[in-house]
């Protein structure tokens, strides 16, 4: 048995491998996720992140390699791994003939809590949920979202430090998607450390410390959002807009150092600056107003995240080499 | 969550009312109040409920205003019969399924509650509506009473037999829906039910309350141990197959069986004839069954309890999950009934019958109508045996092989000249059988010699096929505590080739 820590992460995953029928769904994964950090887990349909989720959530076994929750092997230990973890399925399981009173009731008897504590769990997490004036209703009569909130707040009943949420925005309408992220917003703030996956980055990008991103059973990248607009070319593209015009910016640029001409626009155009400090960003524009020109516009091109996501898996594909940052 | 604030945008609503639950107390199992609060409320529940009220009154009417209370005794009977042996146990054939189907077992499962305490809530939680529909009947009982014509205190009697009844099949029930297949469940209980309302009632009545024999004490403590048992070792099945694999259930299952194979042949020491070798062989063939059958663990933590003594280790080998270590407990299992049956023979005709080959050939053929549909599995089905279906397999290649014997019976009832070569043209274990206990089969070493091969042949391919496994548990309990305990033993690595796991990923 796995002695936990307290400054042990609060998921590590060390050489992960799991396999199927001798199909790789996971393969030699490492991370680590500290305490407090929200991650979002990042991949198309069958890359393997429900099967990494369901191993650290001690739902499956893996085939070889090792995974901790808080210090504790999801092996050797599962039910010290319980205790600290919350899991939200992509499919919320609910009953029929069942309020949503009693379906939370079920889930804090079933996880040791009774008389008032368990009244006032329940009370808390229908109010997290905002699900108190909901409490009589049928759980199998809820819509999507309230039912996503519903199976939020049962993974909330016994306060876990980690939550692991799979595409807990799958399906939702807008409004239910921007009351769920709120949710995850003030539980990262609280502390907790979230492991969220998605399909939409967009959504991800403003909850997220930090993305993995998973292909084919392999981590191919872990970092910020920032970082993965960034790219792996080392450079920055800013649009300027000049009142002077595009000729006379193409112009200063054949002069500047590190600083190319990509393409122009109507009133300026982009330029690549090779680095991505923002000093050397600033100092660009610093020279373009000592050199004279009226800048009128100048800002970094924030690449879209799926269309990083995608140059990268293109990148893999011509090399061939998986790559972790 | 230390500040349970809603979100701005859903802050807005009416204060909601602060909601309580006081209906159950907390020492109650949660399973069994979440099954009562759903239970209740099921439609088959409330209908079975008020049909039972609307029949009884009937009766109790008609009792009233006619003068032979036969015709509404056989109703009265008819009614509280179906409600209690069939309508209830009925209910509990998808109990555990269900869990499956509606996505929440995997939920449960991360809570304290372990497989067992799933199932048994779930029977407590059945038992409990049996309890309130036979508290419903017992005014009636009374007024029939009143109305003359029947005995009160056997009519008593009665419903509780029927009770006791109902909640043992409740547990078979719900041991058997564990199946997530439905056609296996609706299989087991068509014939279970056929079983048991043909075959149960005649011995249970018999034994205890007609009949030409009187009231017998130890046949009644027999059946009772009997019923316990079955409830146990059902419930304890559906448990196990709902279990996550890091639980060992194995370990109830079959060492009830050899502590209640043992009991059940103390009973002929009490004076019992053939009803405990009959009971304690059920027992272990049940048993059998379901660990020829198991999926595979492969979860060496499951094998550490047995590598703290080296005397405790080779135990692995028979008390740890999965069809695997099923081969071996089958095979000492036949040993040790085989071992209690001679000891009952000896103590009743001394050793001169030792060498009379009949209860040979009927031994290996009872074995080998456990072990003979794995031959079949292990040849055409090998990819199932590490699944859920293994079972299923299993379970309709037995029934193939019943009409099977049961044509081939006809066929040699209807002709004389098919007779003689029909027993050795199909060799199978339960005509061989059929054959020595009609006395249509000479008793011959060639018989013993191939009911032995029909029990033992099958064992010794699943032991081939599942080799791999064995060396794993092996590996396991003898080398030290490496870090293979992350791994899942016995599983084919991925550029293996074939392998027998039909997982499937879920992402």
């Amino acid at each position: 048995m796995s002695a936990p820590s307290s400054q042990a992460p609060a998921i590590e995953v060390t050489r992960l491998s799991r396999w199927f029928s001798g199909i790789h769904a996971v393969r030699e994964i490492s991370f680590t996720v500290e305490p407090g950090q929200v991650v979002g887990f990042v991949g198309a349909n069958g890359a393997g992140k429900t099967t990494t989720m369901r191993i650290i959530a001690t739902l499956d076994y893996p085939s070889a390699g090792r995974a901790c929750v808080a210090g504790f092997d999801v092996v050797e230990d599962p039910a010290s791994v319980r205790r600290v973890l919350g899991w939200m399925p992509d499919h919320y399981g609910t009953y029929s003939h069942m309020t949503v009173l009693e379906y939370l009731d079920f889930f804090a008897r079933a996880l040791g809590f009774s008389g008032a504590e368990r009244k006032a769990r329940v009370e808390e997490v229908m109010a997290f949920t905002d699900l108190a004036s909901l409490s009589e209703r049928l759980v199998d009569k809820l819509s999507k979202g309230m039912g996503q909130r519903l199976c939020l707040g049962r993974a909330l009943i016994h306060d876990p430090s980690v939550l692991i949420l799979d595409e807990p925005a799958a399906g939702l309408d807008p409004k239910a998607r921007v009351e769920l992220k709120h949710l995850i917003r003030i539980l990262a703030e609280e502390g907790k450390t979230v492991f969220i996956s998605s399909h939409i980055l967009s959504e991800l990008e403003e909850m997220c410390d930090s993305l993995l991103f998973i292909n084919q059973g392999e981590i191919i990248h872990h970092g910020s959002a920032e970082e993965l607009r960034r790219g792996r070319d080392g450079v920055t593209v800013v649009r300027v807009t000049l009142a002077e015009g595009a000729e006379k910016l193409e112009s200063w640029a054949q002069m500047a150092p590190d600083v190319a001409f990509k393409d122009a626009s109507k009133n300026g155009g982009r330029l690549i600056i090779e680095s991505h400090e923002e000093e050397r960003i600033a100092g660009v524009l610093r020279r373009m107003i000592e050199d004279g020109l009226t800048v009128v516009d100048f800002h970094r091109e924030q690449a879209r995240l799926e269309d990083a996501f995608i140059e990268i898996l293109g990148q893999l594909e011509s090399e061939g080499t998986p790559i972790v940052s | 969550m230390a500040s349970p604030s809603a979100p701005a945008e859903i802050a807005g609503r009416d204060p909601a009312p602060r909601p309580s639950l006081s209906d159950f107390p907390n020492w109650f199992s949660p399973m069994l109040v979440k099954e009562l609060r759903q239970g209740m409320r099921t439609n088959l529940f409330v209908t079975a409920f008020i049909l039972l009220q609307l029949f009884m009154i009937l009766c109790v009417l008609f009792a009233a205003m006619s003068s032979e209370s036969d015709d509404s005794n056989g109703f009265f009977w008819f009614f509280v019969y179906v409600t209690l042996i069939f309508v209830q146990p009925l209910r509990g054939l998808g109990a555990l399924s269900s869990e499956f189907r509606l996505n929440t077992i995997e939920l449960i499962q991360l809570t304290r509650l372990d497989a067992w305490r799933i199932a048994f809530g779930k029977w407590t939680a059945l038992n409990a509506q049996t309890v309130l529909l036979v508290v419903t009947v017992v005014p009636y009982l009374v007024m029939r009473y009143f109305l003359g014509g029947v005995n009160f205190i056997t009519d008593l009697a009665s419903v509780a037999l029927l009770t006791a009844a109902s909640c043992f099949l409740s547990a078979v029930a719900i041991g058997v829906s564990a199946f997530r297949s439905t056609l296996v469940r609706v299989v087991i209980a068509v014939l279970g039910l056929f079983l048991l309302s043909t075959l149960g009632p005649a011995i249970v009545f018999g034994r205890m309350f007609g009949g030409t024999r009187p009231f017998d004490v130890t046949s009644t403590c027999l059946l009772l141990l009997t019923a316990a048992y079955g409830t146990y070792l059902f419930l304890t099945i559906g448990a196990s197959r709902i279990a996550p694999r890091s639980e060992n259930l194995a370990i109830r299952k079959r060492g009830g069986a050899f502590l209640f194979a043992a009991a059940a042949i103390a009973f002929h020491f009490l004076g019992l004839d053939d009803l405990p070798v009959l009971l304690a062989g059920l027992a272990l063939a049940i048993a059998a069954i379901d660990a020829l059958t198991e999926p595979v663990p492969l979860i060496p933590t499951v094998a550490r309890p047995f590598r703290r003594n080296m005397l405790v280790r080779p135990l692995a080998f028979l008390f740890t999950p999965g069809w695997h270590t099923g081969i071996f407990f089958v095979s000492f299992a036949f040993v040790a009934w085989s071992a209690g049956v001679a000891a009952i023979e000896i103590s009743q005709f001394g050793t001169g019958d030792i060498f009379d080959l009949e209860p040979w050939i009927a031994a290996f053929s009872l074995g080998g109508i456990v072990t003979f549909p794995l031959l079949l599995i292990h040849i055409g089905f090998a990819r199932r045996t590490d699944t859920e279906h293994h079972f299923g397999v299993y379970l309709f290649i037995q029934v193939g092989l019943l009409v099977f014997t049961v044509l081939a019976m006809i066929a040699v009832e209807a002709s004389n000249d098919f007779e003689e070569f029909a027993f050795y043209l199909f060799p199978l274990p339960s005509l061989i059988l059929l054959g020595n206990l009609n006395g249509r089969i000479d008793e011959s070493l060639y018989f013993v010699v191939v009911s032995f091969v029909g029990m033992s042949a099958p064992l010794l391919l699943a032991l081939i096929r599942g080799r791999n496994h064995v060396v794993a548990l092996g590996a396991a309990l003898y080398r030290g505590p490496g870090r293979e305990a992350s791994h899942v033993a016995g599983e084919p690595g991925p550029d293996e080739g074939e392998s027998s796991s039909s997982e499937t990923p879920g992402e």
